[in-house]
């Protein structure tokens, strides 16, 4: 999936045109010209501009061309699949890690990304193991990082 | 002489020993993984450095960077995938070296140089930086204004693929940068009522997912088997480089020179120095037809480069505050934390940390030698890890990396969006680099200009008010129309032939 | 089937959690001490000595955890939110007094348990050594006489509390608050070093903050904003003596737990803190520091926490900064 400069330009015309006008809700500093206001409003305007040169660009150079350039992987239905579950799997993670657990919660994790990788399935459960747990071991108890212990089934540690 | 001794005795102390062989075998293995690159290494090691002393903790991250992008080379060699950014630029010559049998002589120059521009580098800070630090006493917001805009600006013109898509990955940075209410005026923005969104977009979470889980989206899209490593030879490797040096001293130099400017100017970095040197060594030389066919010649000079960019980058990070790189970048919340605060001060009220500092850029770098040799031998093993078991475990290394920059799950929901986010941009051909530098650089903006407004009531011509503000300014705006004047140029040179 | 089978399981594991706390004597777990602010500042100093002699008091690990940004709110609201078991304490700022003026959130001092002031550190004024001005009184004339923004401040973000503390003296003395303008900084510090360069002419803050440029003969401190002049300033003399207005500040550091915490616990909480704070290790460590060192227990810091929250919104209000 590629966009063309003129899909691309657009995007980020509309995008500077709605970021500009968000930032008009922010005032300057009492007393001052400049203020929250400023660095939107000028990053706004640079998207609108580079969006227009891009359009014009894209107009020039790209006719008789596809909006969007579908590259070979963007066909097959399998890799979109792939890619959706892998996102959802870690939304799926950050909702439940605080309530189920770090070491949990990362084992199903690891585990299900092993299968959607094709690993093995006879190797699945032991490399996910191993690594959570030497992950829990070594920023949990060694580097203290507060990694969540769950409210059900928590371990020890 | 008094603080010399005592920052040899901070430095040669066995934990500090330790912690830099650690974090030189911890560098290697993630800079010698395709995907992770020297700022990811950087990246993980900040939860660890957290629980050390400073020494400890600038030892690991500055071992750790620097062995990252030599052997970011490694892969690049033997299976002509660059393990980092960095190493992209010369991967066809050391990859052909390898196939044609020479790849003693291609992985040991690239340790070799390697070295020799880390350590040239590192003078350069060590004579510079002190030098560097009285002229920045004199600056005020006006000079850092320019100096920010400058990097911003240079990271754009220098950055390989289309101008466009990189102010595209500009504005998506800046755009980020935008979000939270610590920017000079508190006041909240695009926080949509989120306590979390408050403080911001941390700049680490959102770079694991830039780089490292889009690259985990990309090999479940991508995936592919990896052809089989190639054995690496290691007889004679390190000898055999005294020839090179002496055939090509003047290469090295330039090299040397090159990359450690390059990493001092903010915001350009080491993959940066590769591009350019590769592409000045082919512009001198006398047998520009050899490069890319598996030419020694490149790899001298651009080996030599990334890594005196990566000393190069400190000299601005530890006088002005202002990251020369994305690893950098990390450096200064590093030293921040460990009350080190970077400035031109740090020299006098620090001066046995920053020469401790020093000895351990030098330690680092020639402690290279023996670590990549060894790491050359380790390669087969390490590289024959397959994809799809070390795919699910870096994801996981991500997360933690995340997690424990926000002590929080917000910082995986960070690290989530800019994983996908990463993802359509690669896919799009929108480079990574200027969106890092628009997230770091834009908050360092907005403060300097702001401040300057109200320092000035308002007058924007007090940025040309002092003779260093209105050098960098013009410096600046030079740069920025030098695409106009080279394409003017350019256009009559074909007229005219 | 499967699923029948296990939820009871999960519910025997709920209760089993939920019940064993009561049977076993706090703490029977590590504890986490929110600190609100980044690590390497002061806040995480006193945290961090704090939890260190908490856990040798409690003999489990205090754990300091670094919640930053949004000037405080993200990591007030972590403590606020936590479960009240005893298990999650935070050292709460002044800030928290500030935050809700802005309208940055609905948080207040009202939402948490106050177990004791740990720390304070009175409000200072500082101009560099090669300024006019050589006492409080003249620097006071200069900012009444001089056209508005012509002098500048700065040390803290734009509405932070040394912000606070310049208007509230500047009220004190009636001198029309459009008179100086505040240059934000990022921390008193980043603000010392442009006062040295000769960006802005006077910095509010504690006077700690720039010991390193006032030995070094950078820095001249004109006055503090307490009672009495400070140990380690003797030059610097009290606000009331040296231009005679009564303005008082002095930023404190409070260890605070979410509301609704057991008796037993708190009691317990409370006098480990309290042995903590008289330990040696601690005053010595607060003073090698440069920090103030200030006691006060639970009932006495709720008071004092609710009284600073008028004064410093009643500012808010007059200078425009709240919501």
């Amino acid at each position: 999936m590629r966009l063309g400069d003129r899909a691309l330009g657009l995007l980020t015309l509309l995008g500077g045109v709605a970021l500009f006008l968000a930032s008009m809700q922010f005032s300057p500093l009492p007393g001052q010209k400049y203020g929250a206001e400023t660095l939107p409003e000028v990053v706004a305007v640079m998207a609108i501009v580079l969006g227009l040169v891009m359009l014009v660009q894209g107009l020039r150079h790209e006719s008789g061309m596809a909006l969007v350039e579908i590259t070979d992987w963007a066909r097959d239905g399998g890799t979109w699949a792939k890619l959706a579950a892998a996102t959802v799997l870690i939304a799926v993670y950050c909702v439940v890690l605080d309530r189920v657990g770090f070491t949990i919660s990362s084992l199903v994790l690891v585990a299900i990304m092993l299968w959607l990788t094709r690993t093995r399935p006879i190797l699945i459960l032991p490399i996910a193991v191993v690594t959570v747990l030497v992950v829990q071991f070594a920023f949990g108890r060694m580097l203290l990082v507060p990694l969540p212990r769950g409210e059900l089934l928590s371990l020890p540690w | 002489m008094s603080t010399l001794s005592q920052s040899f005795a901070l430095v040669f102390d066995w934990q500090i020993l330790m912690v830099m062989l650690l974090s030189g075998a911890f560098g290697l293995f993630v800079g010698a993984i395709p995907g992770l690159t020297a700022t990811m290494a950087t990246a993980l090691l900040v939860p660890i450095t957290f629980f050390m002393e400073p020494i400890a903790a600038i030892a690991a991250i500055v071992t750790a960077s620097a062995m990252a992008i030599f052997s970011g080379d490694i892969p690049g060699a033997l299976l002509r995938i660059p393990g980092t950014p960095a190493s992209a630029a010369y991967v066809d010559d050391s990859y052909q070296m390898t196939r044609s049998g020479r790849g003693p002589e291609a992985l040991g120059a690239l340790l070799v140089f390697s070295v020799i521009g880390g350590i040239f580098g590192t003078i350069v800070l060590i004579v510079a930086s002190p030098l560097l630090a009285e002229v920045a006493l004199k600056f005020s917001s006006f000079e850092y204004f320019w100096l920010v805009l400058l990097g911003l600006s240079a990271a754009i013109f220098v950055s390989p693929g289309s101008v466009t898509r990189g102010l595209v990955a500009l504005v998506i940075g800046l755009v980020a940068a935008c979000v939270g209410m610590d920017n000079p005026t508190a006041e909240p923005r695009f926080t949509f009522g989120n306590v979390d969104l408050l403080g911001g977009i941390s700049f680490i979470p959102a770079m694991i997912g830039l780089f490292a889980l889009a690259e985990v989206f990309r090999y479940m899209v991508h995936g592919h088997k990896l052809p089989p490593p190639l054995k690496p030879e290691t007889k004679g490797m390190i000898r055999s480089q005294w020839a090179v040096l002496k055939r090509y001293p003047k290469q090295t130099m330039r090299g040397n020179i090159t990359g450690t400017l390059i990493g001092a100017l903010p915001g350009a970095g080491a993959d940066i120095a590769a591009w350019i040197s590769y592409a000045m060594s082919k512009r001198f030389s006398r047998e520009p037809e050899k490069f890319g066919k598996g030419h020694v010649e490149g790899l001298v000079e651009a080996g030599a480069s990334n890594n005196s960019a990566v000393s190069g980058a400190w000299i601005p990070a530890l006088v002005f505050g202002i990251p020369g790189d994305s690893i950098t970048a990390i450096v200064i919340g590093v030293l921040y934390i460990k009350g080190m605060n970077p400035g031109p001060t740090i020299f006098i009220e620090q001066a046995t940390m920053i020469n401790a500092l020093f000895i351990v850029f030098l330690l680092a770098n020639l402690l290279m030698i023996p670590l990549g040799w060894i790491a050359i031998r380790a390669s087969t093993t390490i590289l024959a890890v397959p994809q799809r078991i070390l795919m699910p475990i870096i994801l996981l290394f991500c997360i933690v990396g995340a997690f424990a920059i926000t002590n929080s799950v917000f910082g995986v929901i960070l690290m989530l969006c800019f994983g996908v986010l990463g993802f359509i941009m690669e896919e799009n051909d929108i480079p990574i680099a200027p969106a890092i530098l628009g997230l770091v650089l834009g908050p360092m903006l907005e403060q300097h200009f702001i401040t300057s407004m109200i320092k000035s009531n308002g007058n924007l011509l007090e940025f040309f008010g002092r003779p260093i503000a209105a050098g960098l300014g013009i410096m600046t705006i030079v740069i920025w129309c030098l695409p106009l004047i080279l394409r003017l140029f350019r256009g009559r040179k074909q007229a005219m032939a | 089937m499967k699923r029948r089978s296990f939820l009871p399981l999960v519910a025997a594991a709920l209760t089993l959690t939920a019940v064993t706390p009561a049977l076993a004597e706090y703490p029977e777990r590590p504890i986490e001490m929110i600190v609100p602010w980044g690590a390497g500042g002061g806040t995480d100093a006193v945290g961090r000595i704090f939890a260190q002699m908490l856990q040798q008091e409690l003999g489990k690990p205090v754990n300091v955890v670094n919640r930053t940004g949004g000037s405080g709110v993200v990591g007030h609201t972590a403590i606020s939110r936590a479960r009240p078991d005893g298990y999650t304490i935070g050292v709460v700022t002044i800030e928290i007094d500030m935050m809700h003026w802005q309208g940055l959130t609905q948080l207040t001092h009202e939402d948490f348990d106050f177990l004791a002031m740990v720390n304070a550190d009175p409000g200072g004024l500082m101009v560099a050594e090669d300024a006019p001005w050589k006492t409080a009184a003249e620097l006071r004339d200069a900012m009444k006489s001089e056209a508005p923004g012509t002098l500048k401040a700065s040390g803290t973000g734009q509405g932070g509390i040394w912000h606070l503390n310049m208007l509230g003296w500047m009220l004190s003395e009636d001198i029309p608050l459009q008179n100086v303008a505040w240059v934000p900084s990022q921390g008193a510090s980043a603000g010392l070093t442009d006062m040295v360069a000769g960006g802005v002419q006077l910095v509010p803050s504690s006077l700690a903050e720039g010991r390193a440029l006032i030995d070094a003969g950078r820095v001249r401190a004109l006055a503090s904003m307490s009672d009495e002049p400070q140990a380690m300033f003797p030059d610097a003399p009290p606000l009331k003596e040296a231009t005679g207005s009564d303005w008082k500040l002095s930023v404190w550091r409070t260890i605070a737990a979410p509301k609704g915490m057991p008796d037993d616990v708190r009691a317990k909480l409370t006098a480990a803190i309290q042995k903590a704070y008289e330990s040696k290790e601690y005053q010595d460590f607060m003073t090698e520091r440069g920090f103030g060192l200030r006691w006060a227990g639970p009932e006495d810091t709720t008071r004092i926490v609710a009284e600073d929250d008028a004064t410093l919104g009643a500012i808010m209000k007059e200078a425009g900064l709240a919501k």
